[in-house]
């Protein structure tokens, strides 16, 4: 494991060493390599949407039932075909009143605040193994189906940019909106701040196989 | 680098925004002994990144998200780096 890391280690630097050299002498304050982000570029990274009021949503709409199909074809596997999650795959749908309980089932009807939410999520993390590939039209169809599997909208609803600020979340009022800090005691200790005695790995990551892939379908980020 | 014992400041690189990831360094020459790496942050408002601890002490430990404690990072004396949760 840990060759392998060198010879990446080594090849990065190889790539450096060769784009210095292309550009020749590197501008003061620059390292001689990557261009300016153009507009189109920066519109292609620029996709967050706003929970509350939905800014940020884009043109497009989507039916329940073109939901259906949609989720379907590309998150039942996980997610289960009601929205009842699979093995360690979230649940999407149900929950409501388990926000209490020890193992508080957080789903979007029993949890999340605001349905431009559930778009921008879809959006930018799904499906999981090709995320931001779906169009705009087809994540405001799945974003109606989930609604509609947590009874929060009909069968009828159309998602759009002017209809899923409008939805009322279940737990839309569960939530602090006030800055709740600090809402730990830390202060700004610089020096023996704890005994070494006490410093203890509770919890490792070691020899558990958690490093994600760094191959498979990559995200090109182009506006859609 | 010893697990949250001492701190040394870092300086901090433009742009630097509230609420946004900043970009900070601290030069470091590693010794070859095993170390705990953290960075904490003090934020405009004098809020203190917690621990992992004080975290739980303040919420619990079924807190679920906005797990915002400091990240620990084990450097081994064979210089490999590892995720690891401090008491």
């Amino acid at each position: 494991m840990s060759s392998s890391r060198d010879r990446r280690l080594l090849l990065s630097v190889g790539i450096m060493v060769a784009a210095g050299s292309l550009a020749g002498a590197a501008e003061p304050g620059h390292y001689g390599y990557g261009t300016n982000a153009t507009p189109e570029q920066i519109a292609g990274w620029d996709i967050d949407v706003r929970g509350d009021d939905g800014a940020g949503l884009p043109p497009g709409k989507g039916t329940v039932h073109g939901g259906a199909e949609v989720y379907a074809a590309q998150c039942a596997l996980c997610h289960g075909a009601f929205g009842e999650g699979q093995g360690r795959f979230p649940k999407l749908a149900g929950g409501a009143g388990t926000l209490r309980d020890d193992r508080p089932e957080l789903t979007v009807g029993s949890y999340w605040p605001f349905a431009p939410t559930l778009w921008d999520y879809i959006n930018r993390a799904m499906p999981t193994a090709a995320p931001h590939t779906l169009s705009a039209d087809d994540v405001y169809a799945l974003t109606a189906y989930i609604l509609n599997l947590n009874h929060v909208v009909p069968s009828e609803f159309v998602a759009d940019r002017d209809s899923l600020p409008k939805v009322k979340m279940p737990n839309r009022d569960g939530f602090v909106w006030i800055d709740p800090r600090p809402d730990s005691m830390a202060k700004p200790c610089m020096s023996a701040c704890a005994d070494p005695a006490d410093i203890k790995i509770m919890s490792t990551a070691e020899g558990r196989n958690l490093t994600p892939r760094t191959t498979g379908p990559l995200d090109p980020m182009q506006p859609k | 680098m010893d697990g949250g014992v001492n701190w040394q400041s870092a300086r901090l690189h433009e742009p630097v925004l509230s609420k946004a990831l900043t970009k900070f360094t601290l030069p470091w020459r590693w010794d070859g002994q095993p170390a705990l790496l953290q960075s904490r942050v003090i934020d405009e408002t004098g809020y203190v990144q917690p621990t992992i601890g004080q975290l739980r002490t303040q919420r619990g430990s079924n807190s679920v998200y906005h797990n915002n404690s400091i990240q620990t990072w084990q450097i081994k004396p064979d210089g490999s780096v590892f995720d690891v949760q401090l008491a």
